[in-house]
């Protein structure tokens, strides 16, 4: 069986590389009976926001989507990216197995499967001069990803910008902007280091991507072949947690060669007050949300684990 | 009849196409409106959303129009050297391919547009657009392409003479 | 090999949809689906989902709002007589160049492409600017075509460029890099251009015939030069100063020009309502090819073709120079068919590791791969600097493409010049790095 997988990302990226890992471990387990192509870089022409469908439609059979751009479809699809929620790796992944249910049913109500979660390195703040306090925030030009973020800036002072994120190089060139909101990844992956000095570890979030598969295109595949993609998708979500960890190591390591200034952690106070600016955007999402939302959070407020 | 339905054709081919170059001012004036925006530290947060719609929207609006125009380029090695009798069989043939392949798509770009509306599917962004707007807006384009080359194709039947030279 | 076939199956698909005389846009459109279905085996339902949502992504892209308003500029421009003016003012100043103002293209496009990121809207802007005024002149009608579309591809190699940005992305090299490693390379295919003017005017002197007539003086002329002078510079400062994008620039260039004519009187209703429906009118016809081409990537991404093509060629273990010249042929075939930035998302996954494995630098390779990306601009069937001139020109594709061919043998040539001298390209951008 041939199978075509989409994703908008360069093929180094963390996710292309998880999902290469998960096209290996089926190719293994299925002894090559199942065979999943992969299209880094948006190539079939399908964006993150176009993949829900597109999946749901069978147009494409995988997609490696960008879990933020389905909000428009759910509001849960903005869990993973609200600020300042979670506090690392550990939690992200706690919220994720809480709300992984949840997820699950939102898919299947559109003749889908949720395969497995890539997570991204935390987003922090690059900048040119360092962000390590309320003060220095003030008026901050700085791009934001999502309208979270954008509410979140503007309420802890700054100043957030759209932009489309092939006008964000020339932007720092020309200081345009100041800062960006993003992953060290993100930032070391466009050289931001040539513009920009200091590297925030603010842990705004860590937001997930999905991978989701058409339902029909998966019970199309006999039983055995169908373990064999659920252990892939097993396997390839422990291998995402574990990659994420050693991507942010890693990162810094690179931010520091490169001479940026990491800022990691930030002073309580800076925290406590980013995260003042945050709770109007989470009791937001909660009201959209209802009663799914509640469950969510309460059961990550307690520590319980599914 | 057909008189009558290109005339309607024409008609709302003319006002999609008005409609498109009110788009090209709009666009025009929201990217000015940002840059001054961003000058002071501001921003409509919906710059990239909305001029997106708006390019999709123009070329699907102004297509029709520009078609019946004869604005749009084709190859006419083989047209040009046929003889004439043969022309408004493969004028025919063109037209008929061409609504066949649009048509085909809008039904399922329509199937699309009624999800989006009724499961009531926003944008991502801040400004939440409903997004059977913008879609529903090129589903129309569609439309009247379709609908233009229905009535040229009526008309090379009726007539059985190439019906306009091509503009090369 | 069965992509061999395949490829071979699309192209005698598409060659043969266009040469009915199908309208292009929907000649790709037609080739898209045929392909998917005859030789993908893909059912008619989905190739319905698939090719509907392409067709509305394709179309809903932002940084495509250069192109009306590029365009704009352009028929503002020439229904003012700012273009006369300039051809005036270049007259006395290029008197003693073989050639004359047929360099206005070469350099007028070289000029614009540091504003405009993309390869259609330089050659529609300039074109507009420049083709009645050469025609007017006497000059070369082969000659002043060819030059347009040769010249009008360095919107992508001279910053910025859309394509040096996915490129960027896709590769993970310094974007800023990218756009000073294309400065050089860029200046040298406009000289090579240049030189190409020049040796054809002496050799056929009534190509670019000497123009003679109202003499103006050397500051009279430079007056003349002033407002299209001060149209760029506006322009380009506002990039620079970071006041605006690469993207916003083409709004910045409307504005300007719109004040300037208001500033000279020459505004007036009639004549903005007419620049708008002829802006619609080539607006939507570039911009329904850029989209409709998009769908002819798709339904090669579905077949696997480009990057099998590039797999066999990854698969041959050739010597680095032999790999150059087989991606450069690879690329140009893609070219082709397909638009910059789908050549470009659809091989890298393939041909970089495979470019850095035999020892070239990424970001000298990025600039290889822009003025492949360039060459296909001016290749038919899918040509988009042969489209938008055909558009413009009323000229059929053919004698388009057949004007554009030294032009393109001219970009062969800097492609060579910088693999034997990979230092035209990186030396700025080593330069400024330390
Ligand atoms: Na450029
Ligand atoms: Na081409």
């Amino acid at each position: 069986t041939r199978l075509d997988f989409s994703n908008e990302y360069n093929a180094n990226s963390i996710h292309a590389q998880g999902d290469a890992y998960f096209i290996e471990q089926v190719r293994e387990l299925t002894d090559g009976e199942v065979d999943i192509t992969l299209h880094t870089g948006g190539a079939l022409g399908f964006k993150s926001g176009d993949h829900f469908y597109a999946v749901a439609d069978n147009a494409v059979q995988i997609a490696d989507t960008l879990s933020g751009t389905m909000s428009g479809i759910d509001p849960i699809f903005l869990l993973s990216s609200l600020p300042f929620l979670v506090d690392g790796v550990d939690e992200a992944r706690q919220l994720y197995e809480i709300a992984r249910p949840y997820y699950d049913e939102v898919f299947e109500d559109n003749d889908q499967v949720l395969l497995y979660a890539s997570p991204w390195p935390a987003s922090g703040i690059w900048s040119r001069e360092a962000v390590t306090s309320s003060e220095s925030l003030q008026n901050l030009k700085i791009r934001t990803f999502d309208r979270n973020g954008t509410e979140t800036l503007r309420n802890a002072g700054a100043a957030p910008v759209s932009l489309s994120w092939a006008d964000v190089v020339p932007q720092l060139a020309t200081g345009g902007i100041n800062a960006v909101l993003t992953s060290a990844e993100a930032g070391a992956n466009a050289s931001f280091w040539e513009h920009q000095q200091h590297f925030s570890g603010i842990q705004y979030a860590i937001p997930l991507n999905m991978v989701h598969m058409n339902r029909n295109a998966f019970e199309s595949l006999s039983s055995d072949q169908q373990e064999a993609l659920r252990e892939a998708a097993r396997r390839t979500d422990e291998h995402n947690w574990q990659a994420v960890r050693e991507r942010t190591v890693s990162n810094y390591g690179t931010l520091e060669e490169n001479g940026v200034s990491i800022h990691d952690p930030v002073s309580a106070d800076f925290q406590q007050a980013l995260s003042e600016a945050a709770s109007p955007v989470i009791s937001g999402w909660q009201d959209d949300m209802g009663e799914r939302g509640q469950e969510i959070l309460e059961t990550f407020h307690n520590g319980q684990t599914p | 009849m057909i008189g009558w339905l290109a005339t309607l054709s024409r008609g709302l081919n003319r006002l999609a196409a008005g409609v498109a170059i009110l788009l090209i001012l709009y666009m025009f004036g929201h990217i000015i409106l940002e840059i001054v925006l961003r000058l002071f530290g501001h921003s409509t947060f919906i710059l990239d959303e909305y001029i997106g719609y708006a390019v999709a929207a123009m070329t699907f609006l102004g297509l029709p129009y520009v078609l019946e125009k004869n604005g749009l380029i084709r190859v006419a090695l083989v047209l040009d050297r046929l003889p004439g009798k043969w022309h408004w069989p493969l004028e025919l043939l063109i037209a008929v391919t061409s609504f066949a392949a649009f048509g085909w798509l809008s039904l399922f770009w329509w199937q699309n547009v009624v999800r989006s509306y009724q499961r009531g599917i926003t944008s991502d962004t801040l400004a939440e657009t409903p997004l059977w707007v913008p879609e529903g807006i090129v589903l129309l384009g569609l439309w009247l392409l379709c609908f233009t080359l229905v009535v040229r194709s009526l008309q090379l039947v009726t007539k059985r003479s190439r019906h306009t030279h091509p503009a090369q | 090999m069965d992509m061999v076939w395949i490829a071979i199956g699309v192209a005698a698909l598409l060659i043969t949809v266009l040469a009915m005389g199908t309208w292009v846009f929907a000649a790709l459109v037609i080739a898209a689906m045929g392909s998917l279905w005859w030789l993908g085996g893909f059912e008619l339902d989905r190739i319905g989902l698939i090719f509907s949502r392409i067709l509305y992504r394709a179309g809903n892209s932002w940084e495509l709002s250069a192109i009306p308003l590029f365009i704009l500029m352009g028929e503002l421009i020439f229904r003012s007589n700012v273009s006369e003016r300039l051809f005036k003012g270049l007259t006395p100043l290029t008197r003693p160049l073989p050639g004359g103002v047929l360099h206005t293209n070469v350099f007028g496009c070289a000029l614009f492409a540091a504003v405009s990121g993309s390869s259609a809207a330089t050659t529609a802007t300039i074109g507009k600017i420049t083709s009645r005024e050469l025609a007017n002149r006497g000059y070369d009608r082969d000659l002043s075509i060819g030059s347009l579309a040769g010249a009008g591809s360095l919107g992508l190699l001279i910053p910025p460029s859309i394509v040096m940005i996915v490129y960027g992305v896709q590769a993970e090299v310094s974007i800023s890099k990218l756009f000073m490693a294309g400065v050089i390379p860029g200046l040298l295919i406009a000289l090579l251009y240049s030189g190409f003017i020049i040796l054809r005017s002496m050799l056929k002197p009534h190509l670019a015939p000497r123009q003679t007539g109202s003499e103006v003086g050397i500051w009279q002329a430079l007056t003349l030069l002033t407002p299209v002078v001060a149209l760029i510079t506006i322009v380009i400062g506002s990039i620079y100063s970071g006041i605006a994008t690469p993207s916003e620039a083409a709004a910045v260039g409307v504005a300007a020009t719109l004040g300037l004519l208001a500033l000279e009187r020459q505004l007036t209703l009639p004549m903005l309502l007419d620049a708008l429906k002829g802006t619609l009118i080539s607006a939507t016809m570039v911009c329904s090819l850029l989209v409709t081409a998009m769908l002819l990537s798709t339904a090669m991404g579905y077949l696997h073709l480009p990057r099998e093509l590039a797999a066999w060629i990854a698969a041959q273990q050739f010597t680095p120079m032999a790999l150059l010249m087989a991606l450069a042929v690879f690329y140009i075939v893609l070219g082709l068919f397909l638009d910059g930035i789908s050549i470009t998302v659809m091989s890298l996954p393939i041909t970089l590791p495979i470019v850095i494995l035999a020892g070239f630098d990424p970001l000298w390779f990025g600039v290889f791969l822009v003025i492949m990306v360039e060459l296909g601009q001016i290749t038919p069937p899918v040509g988009f600097n042969l489209f938008v001139l055909q558009g413009m020109t009323g000229e059929n594709i053919g004698r388009v493409a057949w004007a554009s061919a030294p032009f393109f043998l001219l970009m062969c040539l800097a492609a060579a010049l910088i693999s034997v001298w990979p230092q035209i390209a990186l030396w700025l951008p080593t330069l400024l790095a330390s």
